[in-house]
């Protein structure tokens, strides 16, 4: 029972930050309808960001995270300014997009390499790194409660932006149907940025706490997140911001608990597998169809 | 030259492996799909492939067959579900085939050597093996696309909805195109599983399904020649550069994206751009400009 | 003598909006029959379900008696029924000729090239053969689609607001070419708002309001019926 209690909460703390990632990536097909393979990119960068900005300008976490935040976020308004905004307004077929989100992602991959090395990062040892908390048998890092605070800090904001203000509805009127927003005079283009930077921004915070949990960020940890990324966005629904959430835990979890069963590499089989029985028999996902109405 | 071709056999070779793919590539772009399966469907042939020709002692062409078969095989029974999801859909499912695969292949170690792969593959692959493939294909893709074949695959892939409506089975066909995918995507893999007498998971995943679009898209989609001249470039600027493999990366991966922006039909559209600018315009059906608009 | 197009009962909803609610209708050889009805009425829905692209929840249609509901769209089309679609959709990458050819070679490659001539002939665009579906001005991209649709030799010819932008010089030329296309044994159902083409040339007129038949018949008697002026003019006052 003891181990299972464990387990659960290792589960719960990896499946926060899959959540935090899930959530910005799915944001950004649900509002603009754009499959951004970058994503995951941009994720290993907030990842590296915010480690170095701990180790090398010895800034504190809280700091750290916040401008690996900013930083993430500004590199996708960059991307949709330079690269997804011109694709669309050319229109033509969708997935020259797609191959344009992944040849991003290489580029950042390939820049992340030259700047920061190839090697494995470490954060440097510190208290919150170090210390643990002990209820009855479980062991819970204070690292992972930090992880677990944060993404339901940013869960929280985001549900607020998105339900209680003015600008969360007009996203939402956006999402509903562009024409339409456009029609009633949602000030497209501004939120269309910030839709960017909040997808983003939230893929920097979870590179960041993905690094808390393992104590290592490299160049190649986007690539592995993206495939994850995807699957929860499948079995949660492409678009479908609370889908992905749950998924986002459900995947932790799963991984935690098939970690004493099964090799890891069989057990990213099973997560394919999954994905394929979803996209054939619901492709909408398990939580609903995120059905995006058209003028 | 005979010796400036010796020297460089190496990059040739892999010109001629990547065109094949990017060929692979390209007949699915050209029915309107984005597949990701390139890497699942190559790896499926050159491993087949290298079973043949190590485990089962026979002849090459044998191990070359079955590799383009197998591959074709599991396009069609992959094909059947997968080809009803929609666009995006549609590129998930293929990239979660390539990674099964990859994951298939780093496992089962007593069929496929694990991480470590297979060595000691029996080097049977020539050069003519190589261009003769290439220009079969090139060859024979231009004869289909003059037919009647080329005129309903340009319809299913500008406009499903009259193309089915003037009675084409848009679905079958691209079920077909998807198989001969398979077999053109399985062929390369066997034919370079043999160049090199080495394989491994890591040769197959998602990165040869990436390569392999960027050489269709790089080079343009109006024309078979296109995905050529894109592994053309793909695979040789990096080489001319004598930079370190990431600086290779970026300037790869900034070409594409500089092509998708600014030239979305390809290098290939730098021809007849070229011809315009150098000679004036005014020859032939391009200029057909709308006096008779209203 | 059987109808060469029977609809029987056909419903269709659309996630609680009911398009078609029992719609009942008959089309009959070497005739033109146009749909009309307001905005909403379900026109293009029944064209759709008609056609295969949409599935009918209840009801059937049958061609020459035998019942086709259900099937994909290209088999109904190789079952001998064309159509033109509300916005114009050509092969715009292919030149004028290969739009109609590429729809030929459908009914069998042998005689493609004969058959794509003859309908480019009946529709009066021979000469542009070799033009892009872009050069050609509207009316005649409309006429275009047509002689697509008229290669594959159908039995039934479905028209889905052809009128829509013309100018009044071009209806009277697409009356005619209706006509003309009747006048060779092909039947022709049309969705139109414009009530003079309809008037003028239909043999037959359907009326529908809210996804349901509210009169069929002559157009003298359709345009007296009083639901069909309640339906366009609103209730009696």
């Amino acid at each position: 029972m003891d181990v299972f209690l464990q387990q659960t909460f290792n589960g719960l703390a990896l499946g926060a930050a899959y959540a935090v990632f899930a959530v910005g990536f799915t944001l950004l097909f649900g509002v603009l309808n754009v499959l951004n393979l970058a994503q995951g990119s941009i994720f290993m960068i907030g990842g590296i960001v915010g480690l170095e900005l701990v180790r090398l300008v010895d800034l504190p976490l809280p700091a750290a995270l916040v401008l690996a935040m900013v930083a993430t976020g500004a590199l996708s308004v960059l991307t949709q300014i330079a690269v997804f905004g011109p694709l669309e307004r050319r229109g033509g077929n969708r997935w020259m997009g797609l191959v344009a989100s992944l040849a991003l992602a290489r580029l950042f991959v390939a820049l992340a390499q030259e700047i920061f090395g190839t090697q494995v990062l470490r954060f440097p040892a510190e208290a919150w790194m170090e210390t643990v908390w002990t209820i009855g048998n479980v062991r819970i890092q204070t690292l992972q409660i930090i992880v677990v605070v944060t993404a339901l800090t940013l869960m929280a904001a985001l549900a607020v932006l998105l339900r209680g203000t003015q600008t969360g509805r007009a996203i939402r009127t956006m999402a509903f149907n562009p024409q339409v927003a456009m029609l009633v005079g949602v000030p497209v283009g501004r939120l269309t940025l910030l839709v960017y930077f909040i997808s983003g921004s939230l893929a920097g915070a979870a590179g960041v706490q993905l690094g808390i949990l393992y104590n290592a960020v490299s160049p190649f940890m986007g690539e592995m997140i993206l495939l994850k990324g995807l699957t929860v966005l499948i079995v949660g629904g492409l678009g479908h911001v609370p889908g992905a959430a749950l998924a986002g835990v459900l995947l932790g979890l799963t991984e935690v608990y098939s970690v004493g069963y099964l090799s890891s590499s069989f057990r990213e089989a099973i997560g394919f597998g999954v994905v394929f029985a979803v996209l054939l028999l619901r492709p909408t996902g398990l939580f609903g169809a995120a059905v995006r109405q058209r003028a | 030259m005979m010796s400036f071709l010796a020297s460089y056999e190496n990059v040739i070779a892999l010109v001629l492996i990547h065109s094949v793919l990017g060929i692979g590539a390209y007949v699915m772009l050209s029915v309107n799909r984005f597949s990701l399966a390139t890497g699942g469907l190559m790896a499926l042939g050159a491993y087949v492939s290298v079973l043949v020709t190590i485990n089962a002692g026979l002849p090459f062409p044998v191990a070359l067959a079955a590799g383009t078969l197998v591959a074709a095989v599991a396009a069609l029974i992959l094909g059947f579900p997968v080809l009803r999801l929609e666009g995006d859909y549609f590129a998930l499912a293929t990239l979660a085939f390539t990674e099964v695969v990859r994951v298939i292949a780093l496992n089962w170690e007593s069929v496929t050597g694990g991480a470590l792969g297979i060595v000691s593959i029996p080097i049977e692959t020539r050069m003519w093996h190589l261009v003769l493939t290439l220009a079969v294909l090139v060859g024979g893709v231009l004869y289909i696309r003059s037919t009647f074949i080329g005129r309903i695959l340009e319809a299913c892939r500008q406009d499903e909805m009259p193309a089915q409506a003037i009675g084409i089975d848009v679905a079958r066909v691209r079920l077909v195109a998807f198989v001969v995918s398979g077999a053109i995507c399985g062929l390369a893999g066997a034919l370079s599983a043999h160049y090199s007498y080495f394989i491994g998971p890591s040769d197959f995943g998602l990165i040869r399904s990436i390569d392999a679009i960027a050489y269709a898209v790089l080079g343009g989609l109006g024309n078979v020649i296109g995905p050529v001249i894109g592994a053309i470039v793909y695979t040789v600027l990096p080489e001319t550069l004598r930079f370190s493999a990431q600086a290779r990366d970026i300037l790869v991966s900034l070409t594409v994206i500089l092509v998708v922006l600014f030239l979305p039909k390809g290098l290939l559209s730098l021809g007849p751009a070229l011809y315009r600018g150098l000679f004036g315009g005014s020859r032939g059906r391009a200029s057909v400009e709308p006096e008779a608009a209203e | 003598m059987r109808a060469l197009l029977e609809i029987r009962d056909v419903v269709k909803r659309f996630q609680g909006v009911v398009a078609l609610d029992g719609v009942n209708a008959d089309v009959n050889k070497d005739t033109i029959t146009s749909v009309i009805g307001p905005n909403g009425s379900g026109k293009t829905s029944l064209m759709n379900v008609i056609t295969g692209f949409y599935r009918a929840d209840r009801g059937n249609v049958r061609l020459c008696g035998k019942p086709f509901t259900g099937l994909p769209p290209f088999r109904i089309a190789r079952a001998g029924i064309a159509r033109t679609f509300q916005h114009i959709r050509l092969f715009d990458e292919l030149d004028v000729f290969s739009n109609v050819l590429v729809a030929a070679e459908q009914r069998g490659v042998a005689q493609a090239r004969q058959r794509a001539g003859m309908a480019l002939d009946l529709v009066g665009l021979s000469a542009s053969a070799h033009q892009k579906p872009g050069a050609l001005p509207y009316g005649y991209r409309r006429r275009l689609e047509i002689a697509r649709a008229l290669a594959t030799e159908p039995q039934l010819l479905i028209l889905d607001e052809p009128a829509a932008g013309m100018n009044s010089t071009e209806k009277v030329a697409l009356g005619e070419l209706l006509r003309e296309i009747r006048g060779r044994k092909i039947a022709v159902l049309l969705v139109e708002h414009d009530m003079d083409l309809v008037m003028n040339i239909s043999d037959h007129i359907i009326a529908l309001n809210f996804g349901r038949t509210i009169a069929a018949g002559r157009p003298d008697d359709v345009r007296r019926n009083p639901q069909v002026v309640e339906a366009y003019l609103g209730p009696e006052q």
